[in-house]
């Protein structure tokens, strides 16, 4: 799984501290999820796709064979 | 494969080592040196103490300075390293004020050798929970748990989100290998130098076997009903 948070945060103009602070969650996460090394909660992935205002599917980027 | 192979070399490593410290007859005894090993024990728990407090100063020093953009993010993974490390050196330094009063009674060192020592072992608990204290400092928003709270381990885990949960299972499983590794490395190294030197260490043997056995229990108990 990949994801676009960094393009998100940076097209938003937000770093990884206010990202967090939004989401309610540490900078440690918001960093480990964008060095691939933590899949987000669903309730997570939620808040993230609130935040960015686009839908999980396309925060959250899955290879075709992850999902079958 | 390679498991096996370091296992083995492992074992053939232990077992010439063995071999000729049985063969050499060595007898290894800190009475002689006792006095200088305890200072030198001292000396070094003195500077991690000073480590410690310079690192709580730089953490209290950086929660004014006002910074944005990616300065914030680096400044907020300085604060989160200065503090581990600091940590670090507070745990060390508490288990060598130990180990230099342990081995000031036992050697029978001069009694202000043990007062120094145990005045060391209540600095680095002071310095404990200062350096829990500055936490609070750098994260205002997070309802951080009081340092003396009885729970606060327990608080601690609850009021973690799931990042800084992975990256604690991550670290506590290798630490829980690492240390059943070494404990049962230190466990043969006291039988070769029981053998070797004559000198029983069959208590400690004891001991370290049943803290083995009481923590793998506890592991295996804590997650076998869930």
């Amino acid at each position: 799984m990949k994801n676009r948070l960094k393009e998100l945060r940076a097209r938003d103009g937000l770093n990884q501290t206010e990202l967090a602070n939004r989401a309610k969650v540490s900078r440690q996460t918001i960093s480990l999820m964008e060095r691939d090394e933590l899949m987000p909660s669903l309730l997570l992935a939620v808040k993230l796709s609130r935040i960015f205002q686009e839908p999980i599917e396309r925060i959250f980027l899955f290879e075709e064979d992850e999902l079958s | 494969m390679k498991t096996i192979y370091k296992m083995l070399l492992g074992a053939l490593l232990g077992f010439l080592g063995a071999y000729c410290l049985l063969a050499a007859e060595f007898e290894m005894t800190l009475l002689d040196i006792a006095f200088e090993a305890t200072l030198v024990i001292s000396g070094l728990t003195i500077v991690l103490i000073v480590y410690c407090f310079s690192g709580i100063s730089r953490m209290k020093k950086r929660v004014s300075l006002s910074v944005s953009g990616d300065e914030e993010d680096e400044l907020e993974a300085k604060q989160y390293r200065t503090f581990t490390d600091l940590t670090l050196a507070n745990t060390v330094s508490t288990i060598l004020s130990i180990i230099a009063i342990g081995m000031a009674i036992v050697t029978e060192q001069p009694i202000w050798l043990i007062l120094v020592n145990v005045a060391l072992f209540i600095v680095t608990i002071i310095s404990s929970y200062v350096a829990i204290s500055v936490l609070k400092l750098v994260y205002p928003n997070r309802n951080l748990p009081s340092p003396s709270d009885k729970d606060y381990g327990k608080k601690l885990l609850a009021i973690s989100d799931e990042g800084e949960k992975h990256v604690m299972l991550d670290g506590l499983f290798h630490t829980y290998q690492l240390m059943n590794i070494l404990l049962i490395g230190a466990m043969f190294i006291l039988i070769v130098y029981s053998l070797g030197a004559n000198h029983s260490q069959l208590f400690s043997i004891i001991v370290i076997g049943l803290v083995l056995i009481i923590l793998n229990a506890n592991y295996m108990f804590r997650i076998r009903n869930r």
